[in-house]
This record gives C-alpha cells, sequence and structure tokens, in this order.
C-alpha cells in the first residue's frame, strides 16, 4: 500500500512538471503567435495598399506588346533547336524534365497571357532555355570551348554595333535653362526612355564579360559551365532585342555631351560633408556603403558613356546620403539585435503609406524615372517581408526579426520622405 | 496506473510536436551527393565499410528575377550532411568502434571576384537531430523518427532534422562564425550527429547586378577509430580519413522588362 502511494506521488509530481512545461510552453507559444497575427496583418495591410496605389513600370508602354511577340518569338526558337537535340539524346533526365515544363509552358501562351504582360515568364524561360540547351549541346559534344568563344565575340560585335547605332541617334540638346531644375529633366519621356536603354547597354556588357569568366570558372562540370554561357548569351539577344525595338520607335535623343555637362555637375553637387562618425552599427553606415556602391556604378556607366543612367544613379546616391543622418540611431539588423516594440513598427509602416501617398500626388516626373527610383525603398520592404516569413515558418520571431522588421521599413520611410523633399 | 502512463507520453510527445516545423517547396541545387569511404582493418587486411556519407543542397529558388539594379535580391537555400557508420568489433580482445569528428559545414562565394555584386550571407541556422543517447525518451525519439520519415519521403529529400533548432550559442552543440566580410558562412557541429544540417539567406547588396552568382557548400567530417585495448589501459584514435563534399548552391539574378 505505502509503496504503491509512492510510485503514485512521484508519478503526479512527475506529470506535474511535464504539465507546468507545457504549459509554458504553450505560454511562449500563444506569445509567438500574437506576435505572428500583429506582423502578419501589418505585412498584409502594407502590401495591399503597394498593390492597389503604387504604379510601376519598366518598359515604355507603346513598344511593351511589340516587345512581348518578339521575346515569344525567341522562345519558340529556342524550343525548336533544343527539340532537334533532344530527339537524339538520353542523358539528364533532369533537364528533359525541365524543358518539357518549359516547353509546355510557352507553347500554351496565347495572346490573353501575354496581354497580361508576363515579361518575366517569357525572360526567365529564356534563361533556362538557354541553359538547357547549353548542356545538352556539352553533353553530346557538340559544342566547344571555341564554339563558345565564337559566340561570345559575335554577341559582343552585335553589341557594339547596337551601341554606335544608338550613338548616331544622339542628335538633341538639352536646353539648360530649363535643365538647371533636375525635376524638368526627369519630365522629359525621351530622356526617361534613354534611361532605359544605357541601363540595359550597361547590363548586356556586364553580362557579357561574365559570360568569358563562366566558362574558365574551375570547380564546376563542363555542361553546368557551357549551360551557364549559352543561357547568359541568350538573355544578351534579349536585351539588344530590347534597345532595338525602343530605337526603331524613338528616332532622337540627347547627345552624350550636353547628358555629360549635367552628370558632371551633380556628382559635384553631392554633399558629403555632414557623414562623418557614422556609428558603425547603425544602419547609417550599411547605407553609407550602398550609397558608395552607387556612385562607383555611376561613375563606371559614365566611361562608357551612359550618362542618363549614370544621373539617376547619382540621384539615387544622393537620396541615400539625405538619409544617412536620419539612420543614424537605427541599428544594423544584420550585426545588432536592440528591443523593438511594435507600436514603433506600426508607426514605421504608416511613414512609408503617408509618403508614397505624397508621391502619388505631387511629383510629377516621368513614370518611368519614377519607378527607377522606387525601386530602392520598395524593394527594402519586399526584401525584409521575406526575411521575417522564413521567420514564421520557423517559429523564430523574437527581437533578432523585429530588429530587421523596423531597420528596413525605417530606410523605406525615409528614403521615401527625402524623394518627396527633392521633387515633391 | 497505466492511464496515467499514456498521459505522460502523450504530453510529452505533445510538447515536442509544438515545435515542428516542416520544409516544403524546396529545389535541389545540386545532389544528393554520395561517397562511401572504406579503410582496411590492419589486422584482417579486409575492407571494411565504415562511413557512408551524403549531401544535398536545396533552396527555395534558384533563378531571382527582379526588374533592376535597385531591388534587392534574397535567396533562402540549405544544406543538409549525413553521415553513418558501422558498429564496433572486437578484434582478438581490442574493440574497435568508428566514429565521426569535427563536423563542419561551409558555404563560401566561389570567388570574390567573378559575381557579380557584393552578397551577405545573413540570418544562419544550423539544425542537428537529436544524438542518440541524449537522454530523450525512446518513444518520443521513435514517434518523432516516424514523423521524420513521413516528411522526407513527401519531399523525397534529406531536409535538416525538424525537431530541434540549435540557436547560434556558444556550447550548445553548434558555432556559427561569419567572415568578416560575410562572403562565408562556418557552421560547427559537436556531438557527433548523424545528420546535421545548415541554412541561410543570401542577401545581394544593392546596386544588384544580373548574372550567375557562384557559391560552393563544403560539408566536413573527420572519421576515426577508436580502439578500446584490453592490453593498454587508455584508448586509441586512428585517424581514418577526411570526408568532404562539395556541392553547389549556385543561383542566378536576371532581370526582366
Amino acid at each position: 500500500m505505502k509503496r504503491k502511494n509512492k510510485i503514485f506521488i512521484v508519478i503526479i509530481l512527475i506529470a506535474a512538471v511535464i504539465i507546468s512545461l507545457a504549459l509554458y510552453n504553450s505560454y511562449a507559444y500563444l506569445n509567438q503567435e500574437r506576435l505572428k497575427e500583429l506582423i502578419t496583418k501589418e505585412i498584409s495591410e502594407i502590401n495591399n495598399y503597394l498593390r492597389n496605389n503604387l504604379t510601376i513600370i519598366r518598359t515604355p508602354s507603346d513598344i511593351e506588346s511589340i516587345y512581348l511577340v518578339e521575346l515569344l518569338k525567341q522562345n519558340i526558337q529556342l524550343i525548336d533547336n533544343i527539340d532537334r537535340i533532344i530527339n537524339g539524346y538520353s542523358g539528364n533526365n533532369e533537364v528533359i524534365d525541365k524543358f518539357s515544363k518549359v516547353k509546355a509552358t510557352i507553347l500554351s501562351m496565347d495572346a490573353a497571357k501575354l496581354s497580361q504582360r508576363d515579361e518575366r515568364m517569357l525572360i526567365n524561360s529564356i534563361w533556362e532555355l538557354g541553359y538547357i540547351l547549353g548542356y545538352i549541346q556539352a553533353e553530346t559534344n557538340s559544342i566547344s570551348y571555341n564554339d563558345i568563344e565564337l559566340q561570345i565575340n559575335q554577341i559582343r560585335i552585335k553589341l557594339s554595333d547596337t551601341y554606335v547605332k544608338y550613338l548616331s541617334k544622339q542628335k538633341l540638346q538639352i536646353d539648360h535653362n530649363k535643365a538647371s531644375n533636375i525635376t524638368t529633366l526627369l519630365m522629359d519621356h525621351i530622356f526617361a526612355v534613354q534611361t532605359i536603354i544605357d541601363g540595359e547597354l550597361y547590363q548586356a556588357n556586364r553580362l557579357v564579360n561574365q559570360t568569358m569568366e563562366l566558362i574558365r570558372m574551375e570547380g564546376r562540370p563542363y555542361a553546368n559551365k557551357i549551360g551557364m554561357a549559352i543561357s547568359t548569351i541568350k538573355a544578351i539577344q534579349t536585351i539588344i532585342l530590347k534597345i532595338n525595338i525602343i530605337m526603331n520607335h524613338y528616332d532622337n535623343f540627347y547627345s552624350s555631351r550636353s547628358t555629360s555637362t549635367i552628370f558632371n555637375r551633380l556628382l559635384l553637387k553631392l554633399n558629403t560633408a555632414e557623414l562623418r562618425d557614422i556609428p558603425s552599427e547603425s544602419f547609417a553606415n550599411l547605407t553609407l556603403q550602398e550609397a558608395n556602391n552607387y556612385i562607383k556604378l555611376a561613375k563606371d556607366e559614365a566611361q562608357y558613356k551612359l550618362y542618363t543612367q549614370a544621373i539617376i544613379d547619382l540621384i539615387i546616391a544622393d537620396i541615400l546620403y539625405k538619409s544617412v543622418n536620419n539612420l543614424r540611431y537605427i541599428p544594423d539588423p544584420f550585426t545588432k539585435t536592440v528591443n523593438v516594440d511594435i507600436s514603433n513598427i506600426i508607426e514605421m509602416k504608416n511613414r512609408i503609406i503617408y509618403n508614397i501617398e505624397k508621391i502619388e500626388r505631387d511629383i510629377k516626373i516621368d513614370r518611368l524615372v519614377l519607378s527607377k527610383l522606387l525601386f530602392y525603398p520598395i524593394s527594402d520592404v519586399y526584401f525584409v517581408q521575406t526575411l521575417i516569413e522564413r521567420r514564421i515558418k520557423v517559429n523564430m520571431i523574437d527581437n533578432g526579426a523585429l530588429t530587421y522588421l523596423y531597420a528596413f521599413y525605417a530606410r523605406a520611410a525615409v528614403y521615401l520622405a527625402n524623394l518627396n523633399k527633392n521633387f515633391g | 496506473m497505466k492511464k496515467y502512463v499514456i498521459l505522460m507520453i502523450s504530453l510529452i510527445i505533445l510538447f515536442f510536436l509544438e515545435n515542428c516545423i516542416f520544409v516544403t517547396g524546396y529545389i535541389k541545387l545540386t545532389g544528393p551527393l554520395k561517397k562511401d569511404y572504406y579503410y582496411y582493418d590492419y589486422q584482417r587486411s579486409e575492407n571494411w565499410l565504415v562511413t557512408q556519407a551524403y549531401s544535398v543542397t536545396v533552396a527555395d529558388v534558384k533563378q531571382v528575377i527582379i526588374y533592376n539594379p535597385y531591388e534587392t535580391v534574397i535567396v533562402h537555400q540549405a544544406c543538409t550532411y549525413g553521415l553513418s557508420i558501422s558498429d564496433g568489433r572486437y578484434i582478438y580482445g581490442d574493440y574497435y568502434e568508428p566514429k565521426v569528428l569535427n563536423h563542419k559545414i561551409r558555404v563560401e562565394v566561389h570567388d570574390k571576384n567573378s559575381i557579380p555584386s557584393t552578397i551577405r550571407f545573413t540570418d544562419p541556422y544550423g539544425y542537428i537531430n537529436a544524438p542518440p543517447g541524449s537522454g530523450a525518451d525512446p518513444i518520443i525519439l521513435y514517434a518523432l523518427d516516424i514523423l521524420w520519415n513521413f516528411v522526407v519521403s513527401q519531399i523525397r529529400l534529406p531536409v535538416p532534422s525538424p525537431w530541434q533548432l540549435l540557436l547560434k550559442q556558444e556550447g550548445n552543440g553548434l558555432t556559427i562564425t561569419r567572415d568578416a566580410d560575410a562572403m562565408g558562412v562556418t557552421f560547427i557541429y559537436v556531438g557527433e550527429p548523424t545528420l546535421h544540417g545548415a541554412d541561410w539567406l543570401v542577401y545581394v547588396d544593392k546596386p544588384v547586378q544580373q548574372g550567375y552568382y557562384a557559391i560552393d557548400v563544403y560539408s566536413k567530417g573527420n572519421v576515426i577509430l577508436r580502439v578500446y585495448s584490453s592490453y593498454e589501459p587508455y584508448i586509441w584514435d586512428i585517424q581514418v580519413g577526411n570526408i568532404n563534399i562539395l556541392t553547389f548552391a549556385d543561383f542566378r539574378v536576371e532581370f526582366s522588362g
């Protein structure tokens, strides 16, 4: 009897310990749940707002439909090429599977789907198909390093032809009285379209250089390298295609002499005097680094005489320099974790929404340029949300996660406010 | 009596299940790579399978599509590393026990000069399965194993063990060290886990350029043969070999529009 009692008591005690552990755990769990719910609500609110109120465009609307049709043609041509090789190929099944999937999607695309402006999908499939083509060609030994080098040289020549054609169309002069105010310049549609060409030319040039590095890369299987190289070459072709379509629609662009004057003036005007004693663990520090990277990028673009894009990068750097001071007391989430109250996050979210409202109402610069200026803060918002969504999945909504959310929302809010100050 | 025991067990299982996570929707980057390691038992000169090692790298995206250099890029990737060793054997009174030590997962940029933009590994976590003999109830381990096998069978990939997420604290079975420039992370595991893993985010600094970003993932472990001699009063460790599997976590950034 006594012995039985003892066992009973021990079991009760153990059960009590476990129950209290479980209770504690579920308390922490509930707390996490509450926090998760709050954050999810904030995130979906800002997402809905951005989706419904912000128009962001990347391609001049007058060439968009032609461009999409051409992209579809390129896709189908690639599919034909691969189909021919794949009939006699029995190698990597994953590659074949992937090919048939991409093929099915592309062949099912019709006018209705194209009108939904599915550029992302079309360009992505060109990269994919290019990779598959290169991979299969390498596996069947129907391509050599020399062939690839030849293809790279051909695309390099095509690119420089496009560049020469572009230079020959640069006949306009900027009225410097009118352009003394940078806002007026950014309202000019020709200038805006030119920023697209300059940006794309710079990217194409970088990609050509990377293709050479890709085939020389050590420690990667041969077929992978060839796949990477061919897909990059196909991607450069789409860029050249886009530039040519734009050039067929616009006869004249601003001369690099007149845009370079504005670039140099802006570069001199950049004010970095106040940027001293930035605390190393503050978000201002990282932002300052990114601003400097934009200056480096702008100078590099200027070397290729792609001044209009360089001007946009200088403007972004300028906004970032102005934001640095406001971010001195915001922690750098990559290196530091602080206690963040949820109300601070909500306040930052409200400031983002307030500033976007103001931008949509007051800023009159060309939508193409405005989109380029808006990508920076908007992607900050989307980036941190991706991070938080992952944290929610693994139940790690702690101060670290909140610091990320706070810092990136704060930077977006400060950037948007300074954008308003500059052009509002 | 029986009721209490059942209550206790169900409570314990509930307690653990609350912390479960499930990974879905991953795509495979490379692998699974498998390696079989043998070493010779010098007294019998016969082939003796000591270790099987495999590693796989997975990601939720392999290509990131953005619109231009002003957008941030974020890529979520994970790697697992599994090892299996055979049982110990008695030979002429000595006991030979194979062991694995110095587990490590190292993620790094393939070549800092060739990637199109600066990248930064961030938010790293390590995963480890409950090591045998950690004091956990065999029933719980059994229940968890069933769940674990279910998850693996569903996605047909070895994934980091879902029930024990180690924090990046010293002495907690794992140390995570990021390089000063954040272009590499080293996960060092203690406690000889048979299956472990790591996941991390790749943050590409703005301005972001398009192209291929080559990233290497090394999974490493040492195999030793621990000899408990009946003639000598101490234990010998014989170094058998390094297991080193390289997988690729490459991704690419492309602009659209």
